[in-house]
């Protein structure tokens, strides 16, 4: 048995000093881990107006906060932005689900390592490199998975999103750092 | 086809909400085959008539009503090709046609009996329209193109005009749902469920690729209103205490008639949509909310679930022994780890153990969680649009929703009997007592 999508989260989360700012941050970095890490159980991401997504990680990052394992507090009302914290059990959660999948903690930490370098972990840098991987690896258009990232900007508009070139390249670069992609 | 005024106009029928509706000959057709024809004894809201008496309007008619505003829905969207408004009409009056008696209850028995099936009331709904004989024969070669529009499976970036029929279909505005919230509202003669019907459908519109159904500038505030009659519809009709106990009671009812009393063979609940279902098929047909009443009530066999289906019958409901939400539990990690991982069956578990422990039976107790999943207001769920430019209702709504779970407990009337689970959930729970509601 694998994780699950409650370790995921929590593991996430310690792996970034016990918290991330903004919901789509938490969903971009578990669509990563899913694509990376072949024991976790969670259902596929589905297309959606912010990009991949999963309802799944959603009601459980709620559920987690109902059950006091994460602080859900509100940074930015304007943008509707949250600070999740584990909490003391959601630490003590963490360190349960880190000593049963270490192997998988250490390739949540390294993702989120490299996303950090790479923005921050601000969610709309992440939200481009998960669109672009969204796109290549959904979109049935011939191009044999080479994609410019004008191709990315253009097959974006099918999916109704807003990616420029220039925010696909930096997407790609992004999926680049993960090994999610090769840019020859 | 180009769109003949007279092709959906064979045949009209009253409707308290739309005055008439019309249907084409085909669809006249369709409403008068067994199948469909069940949906007349398959109530849209369950047991909710224990609380509101007259919620007794059905499937039947809710299906026509959905028919009736998908047409309008393609119109203000644009198609204009009768093919394609006829898809959308025939998927929407066949939406419901997978439900089995009292609907979404019978779905628990389904995914049960049938555990490796995702969503066995669409993979039902499916086998109905293909291998149902009476349906095939009048819907033919469309049968596939209905069954892909009820799919959800359309791929947005594929095929646009296809995403936007499924839309009208299912998505957060969808005619299944401008129909239901008011209708209920009206048939149960409470207000939530009202909101700007007129404005929403006069205000519909597309993303700029047009794959997704999404309101204009000036509809942003109906969709706010009808977001907020559904939450309230969910908090006072679809979750109330009193219909949740009867659902629960009927639930227990049926479990115990297939699995204990044996009243049916649990194999003519399985089916496989790989395989040809006639016997299962057969079978589904027979059940409706006044059936399957019958069928455990004038069985021999049956002890405890005819027991249990006459005390709703007479309204003597288990009653709420207490309610609460994680909020209310003291910091114990395992006791939080536990409850947020419980499934259905696991819920049974709690039941029976508490009722062994205090020498009742197991149908006695129910430990039920109620979730209002607020989906309408999650980012992303209800868009409108400015010109090409398209933005999230979430982002600019004053109000926001989050999801409402709680724990249910509901026990026998007698009110010491009560005290004594309150005090065994308390225990097992580590609840705060003094945060649940007096028992009354």
């Amino acid at each position: 048995m694998g994780l699950d999508v409650f370790d995921a989260i929590a593991l996430t989360l310690h792996a970034n000093n016990d918290e991330i700012i903004s919901k789509t941050t938490v969903q971009k970095l578990i669509y990563f881990h899913t694509v990376m890490i072949p024991n976790l159980d969670i259902s596929n991401y589905i297309h959606h107006f912010y990009g991949p997504f999963n309802r799944e990680v959603s009601t459980a990052l709620a559920d987690m906060s109902e059950f006091s394992y994460v602080e859900e507090n509100i940074i930015s009302s304007y943008y509707e932005t949250y600070r999740y914290k584990l909490t003391e059990n959601g630490i003590k959660y963490a360190e349960t689900a880190q000593k049963k999948y270490p192997k998988e903690f250490g390739t949540i930490a390294n993702t989120i390592k490299i996303c950090k370098e790479h923005c921050e972990l601000k969610p709309t840098p992440l939200s481009y490199a998960a669109k672009a991987y969204y796109i290549l690896t959904s979109s049935e258009d011939g191009l044999q998975g080479k994609y410019t990232a004008r191709d990315v900007e253009t097959i974006a508009k099918d999916f109704d999103w807003n990616v420029s070139a220039d925010d696909a390249l930096a997407g790609i670069e992004l999926l680049q750092k993960l090994d999610l992609v090769s840019i020859t | 086809m180009s769109l003949s005024h007279n092709y959906f106009k064979f045949k009209a029928i009253r409707d308290p909400l739309y005055g008439f509706i019309d249907l084409s000959e085909l669809e006249t057709k369709i409403i008068d085959t067994e199948i469909f024809r069940r949906l007349q004894f398959i109530k849209q809201l369950s047991h909710a008539y224990v609380v509101y008496p007259s919620a007794t309007h059905t499937r039947f008619e809710h299906s026509l009503g959905t028919t009736y505003v998908s047409n309008i829905m393609a119109n203000e969207l644009g198609f204009n090709k009768q093919d394609d408004i006829e898809k959308i009409r025939l998927s929407c009056l066949l939406h419901d046609i997978g439900h089995g008696p009292f609907s979404h209850l019978f779905e628990h028995i389904m995914e049960k009996t049938n555990p490796t099936i995702e969503e066995p009331h669409e993979a039902i709904s499916k086998i109905i329209i293909k291998e149902d004989s009476e349906l095939d024969s009048i819907l033919g070669s469309k049968r596939n193109e209905i069954v892909e529009l009820l799919s959800k499976e359309i791929k947005s970036y594929k095929e646009p005009s296809k995403s936007l029929q499924s839309d009208i279909v299912s998505s957060g505005i969808d005619a299944d749902k401008l129909d239901y919230l008011r209708r209920d509202s009206y048939h149960i003669g409470v207000a939530y469920g009202q909101f700007d019907f007129s404005r929403i459908l006069h205000t519909l519109t597309s993303t700029v690729k047009g794959s997704q159904i999404c309101v204009t500038n000036k509809g942003k505030d109906s969709l706010e209103n009808y977001r907020l009659a559904r939450y309230l519809m969910h908090v006072q009709v679809y979750e109330h205490h009193a219909r949740l106990a009867a659902d629960q009671m009927f639930l227990k009812a049926l479990e115990i008639a297939i699995y204990e009393e044996k009243i049916f063979d649990e194999d003519l609940f399985k089916f496989d949509p790989a395989k040809t279902n006639s016997e299962f098929l057969n079978f589904y047909k027979s059940l409706d909310d006044f059936s399957i009443y019958r069928k455990i009530i004038d069985n021999d066999k049956a002890k405890t679930s005819k027991l249990i289906l006459n005390n709703i019958k007479k309204r003597k409901l288990l009653k709420r022994v207490c309610e609460f939400t994680p909020k209310d539990l003291e910091k114990d990690a395992d006791v939080a780890n536990e409850l947020m991982k419980m499934k259905p069956d696991d819920y049974q578990k709690i039941a029976s153990e508490i009722s062994n422990s205090l020498g009742l039976e197991s149908y006695e107790v129910i430990f039920h969680k109620s979730a209002i999943k607020n989906k309408l207001y999650k980012k992303g769920e209800l868009l409108f649009r400015v010109g090409d430019d398209i933005y999230d209702l979430e982002t600019i709504s004053p109000i926001s929703g989050k999801d409402i779970e709680k724990y249910l407990v509901f026990g026998p009337i007698d009110k010491e009997i009560r005290k004594k689970i309150a005090s065994k959930i308390s225990d097992r729970f580590k609840v705060n007592l003094t945060k649940i509601a007096p028992i009354q």
